[in-house]
């Protein structure tokens, strides 16, 4: 089977609400929706962040693996990311991602072709369902709330959410309002879920070590499963955790870097920004070598990059933890039939092959169209 | 595709030379064979690398395996292996490499099925050829020859083995000899194979500290790596600190070398370390604690042979 064309194709989606956090806020977001043809007529879908990345595709990639076997996703990163550009620190993330969605294509179609769904490929499940905790993002006030009402909403999402996902954590993002409102949010939120549901905080570094601080000596007490990025820095962050205890997670996967930093519970990785499935599922193994826990990172993803990230995590034996999930707060995932929503805290990919989901017509050319006339979303805005 | 049966047949190959090293000699190896069964017809080969795992395989992990499909090898790894005790140290050592040939033969069920060379199916070449060193063991005294000899003999197979395989690197097993011995057969390879070959040699953990002490002071300047001076992991980082040359260990328990930072070297085992799929997890764990990492040879047939080719290619 040889790879005989690529496309890939801007678009932009709208979220449910307003998704504010400590450094922007937005209704839309802007991904790349990847096509890739093959000589026996099997179609490989992939998506990766940003709309940009679609330019990367078509002009750089795209070229230079027509003619490949689907199957050798190794041979396609060498040719798309240059060894000496993939090795040891990121040389361009954007390269990566752009990759990254070339090869959940690939994936699809290698699990067409051998009729099989992706986690079965990917070893077969080692858990009933993918787990995912329920993610939400803060209130934002701009739209007519004040930081005082900003408790008793989140705490009213906090309770909806778990309710509709059964996940067993719920995860937020703080940073956005006063730490005094912070932390009466995350009471309020403890006190409307009761002790059995494990929370966790993501603040995508958006804390001075000092406003971390006084943000967790009041909460530390009500019992906080994981707190993400508090702030910007590996060392601050080792630092937190030595004088709170309480468990810290990180986006970085340089473990070159991470090594100093013991003290660092968790590593949350994004298989886009590893330019793949299974460099990440390596990852993840790397990770507990590390005596790091390992779970995913989402990046608010449509139906195509969401069936990928519920197929790793039914494979992924180290991603025991569960993994951030923001599908439900997409309009349109892209993909025809239901969306698949967390359920009894995770989600079981139906047994169809490969990914398992198929474009909407209809929808992607409303996306593409709207990517067209309103340019990129980008997710980072002015807060 | 489903697997139906799974048969397991010990099997014994004389070798073309005694193999002699450090703890004894031996005229052949003996393996045990896998052959993996399916519903539409296909035969995957694995290899385990000792005859007392066919016993398990055929007795517990077949009927486990029976209705699997190949695709799923962690599916088969846990119903053979049990999850209990495949976490954190190795429970049963005897149980994982019966596994790993389960897991080969797997590996080459997928390849047949989408029609592709198992490097393929692992992502592709990352390379021209699976890279080898040109290995030998060293001369048997036994067959009547003299320790003197020994220097000489072991130069004529090293240009043989170089000019066979064109490898860019001759390694050997030393510890079966005499220190002095071992010392001038060093020196005496280096001057026959030139300055552009590697030497690396291994001696199986037969040396004590001491003669290794001794070793290393007379080969340090021409020798690439050792495998094994010692037994001891802590012995091997006193030898690394007090000579420069690189020190390899079959040690692939990572909680336990990361208390050994100057070991350089990790030297997996397709049948110890949990097959292909465990040696490729294995490979990027040793990569991240900053070691490299390459493949032990161990008496392996053809089939043995032909899961560590695909895997150097990928």
């Amino acid at each position: 089977m040889k790879i005989t064309a690529i496309r890939a194709t801007p678009v932009s989606a709208r979220t449910t609400r307003s998704n504010a956090w400590s450094r922007g806020k937005g209704t839309g977001f802007s991904r790349t929706v990847i096509e890739i043809d093959t000589d026996e007529g099997i179609t490989g879908l992939g998506e990766a962040p940003r709309g940009d990345t679609a330019e990367v595709i078509n002009r750089y990639f795209a070229p230079r693996i027509i003619g490949l076997d689907p199957g050798e996703w190794q041979t396609a990163r060498l040719r798309c990311l240059p060894r000496n550009r993939d090795w040891g620190l990121i040389g361009d993330a954007r390269e990566r991602i752009a990759f990254g969605g070339i090869d959940m294509a690939l994936w699809d179609i290698v699990g067409k072709a051998a009729g099989r769904p992706l986690f079965r490929l990917l070893g077969g499940p080692v858990c009933e369902r993918a787990p995912f905790v329920a993610y939400a993002y803060s209130v934002d006030t701009a739209e007519g709330f004040t930081e005082a009402q900003v408790p008793a909403q989140m705490a009213e999402v906090a309770r909806r959410s778990i309710a509709e996902t059964g996940a067993s954590v719920f995860e937020f993002k703080v940073g956005r309002n006063s730490v005094d409102c912070e932390i009466e949010t995350v009471r309020a939120i403890r006190e409307a879920l009761g002790p059995a549901i494990g929370l966790s905080l993501d603040a995508n570094m958006g804390y001075t070590i000092g406003e971390a601080r006084r943000l967790i000596a009041g909460i530390v007490d009500v019992g906080i499963l994981n707190f993400e990025e508090p702030v910007a820095s590996l060392g601050e962050m080792q630092m937190l955790r030595a004088e709170f205890g309480v468990p810290m997670s990180t986006h970085c996967t340089n473990f070159e870097a991470l090594q100093h930093y013991p003290l660092i519970d968790s590593v949350v990785a994004d298989f886009h920004h590893e330019g793949g499935i299974a460099p990440t599922l390596t990852l993840a193994a790397v990770a507990r070598a590390h005596h790091r826990q390992f779970w995913l990172h989402t990046y608010q993803e449509l139906g195509i990059s969401w069936a990928a990230r519920c197929h790793f995590g039914m494979a992924c034996p180290e991603a025991s933890h569960p993994a951030q999930a923001l599908i439900n707060w997409v309009v349109d995932d892209l993909v025809l039939g239901e969306p698949w929503r967390v359920q009894d805290g995770g989600f079981r990919p139906p047994e169809k092959p490969g990914l398992g989901v198929e474009l909407d017509p209809d929808g992607f050319a409303r996306a593409a169209e709207a990517y067209r006339n309103e340019g990129e979303l980008a997710y980072l805005v002015a807060r | 595709m489903k697997i139906t049966e799974v048969r397991a047949t010990p099997v014994s190959i004389p070798a073309t030379r005694t193999c002699t090293w450090s703890f004894g000699r031996s005229y052949g190896h003996t393996r045990t064979i896998v052959e993996v069964m399916t519903d539409d017809g296909r035969i995957g080969l694995g290899e385990a690398s000792l005859a007392r795992v066919a016993l398990m395989i055929n007795d517990e992990f077949a009927p486990r395996l029976a209705g699997i499909d190949p695709y799923e090898i962690s599916t088969a790894r846990r119903a053979c292996l049990r999850e209990h005790r495949d976490f954190g140290y190795l429970a049963d050592s005897t149980s994982e490499m019966a596994f790993s040939a389960v897991e080969i033969a797997l590996w080459d069920l997928i390849g047949q099925d989408r029609k592709l060379p198992l490097y393929r199916v692992l992502g592709g070449a990352v390379r021209e050829r699976a890279p080898f060193v040109a290995y030998a063991y060293t001369v048997a005294l036994e067959e009547g020859h003299t320790e003197a000899e020994v220097p000489e003999i072991m130069a004529g197979i090293a240009a043989k083995s170089i000019a066979a395989t064109g490898a860019t690197l001759f390694e050997f097993k030393v510890g079966r000899h005499s220190v002095a011995c071992d010392i001038a057969t060093v020196k005496a390879i280096r001057a026959a194979v030139g300055p552009r070959i590697e030497l690396a040699v291994d001696a199986n953990m037969a040396f004590g500290i001491g003669q290794a002490r001794q070793f290393l002071a007379g080969t340090a300047d021409v020798l690439g790596g050792i495998e094994e001076p010692v037994a001891a992991l802590a012995e091997m980082v006193l030898l690394r600190r007090e000579f420069p040359v690189p020190v390899s260990t079959h040690c692939t328990d990572i909680e336990k070398l990361r208390g050994y930072p100057e070991i350089d070297d990790i030297v997996g085992d397709i049948n110890v370390d949990g097959g292909i799929s465990g040696i490729v997890r294995l490979a990027a764990a040793v990569r991240s604690y900053d070691r490299r990492f390459w493949l032990r040879s161990n008496g392996e047939t053809g089939i043995g042979w032909a899961a560590m080719c695909h895997l150097g290619m990928a």
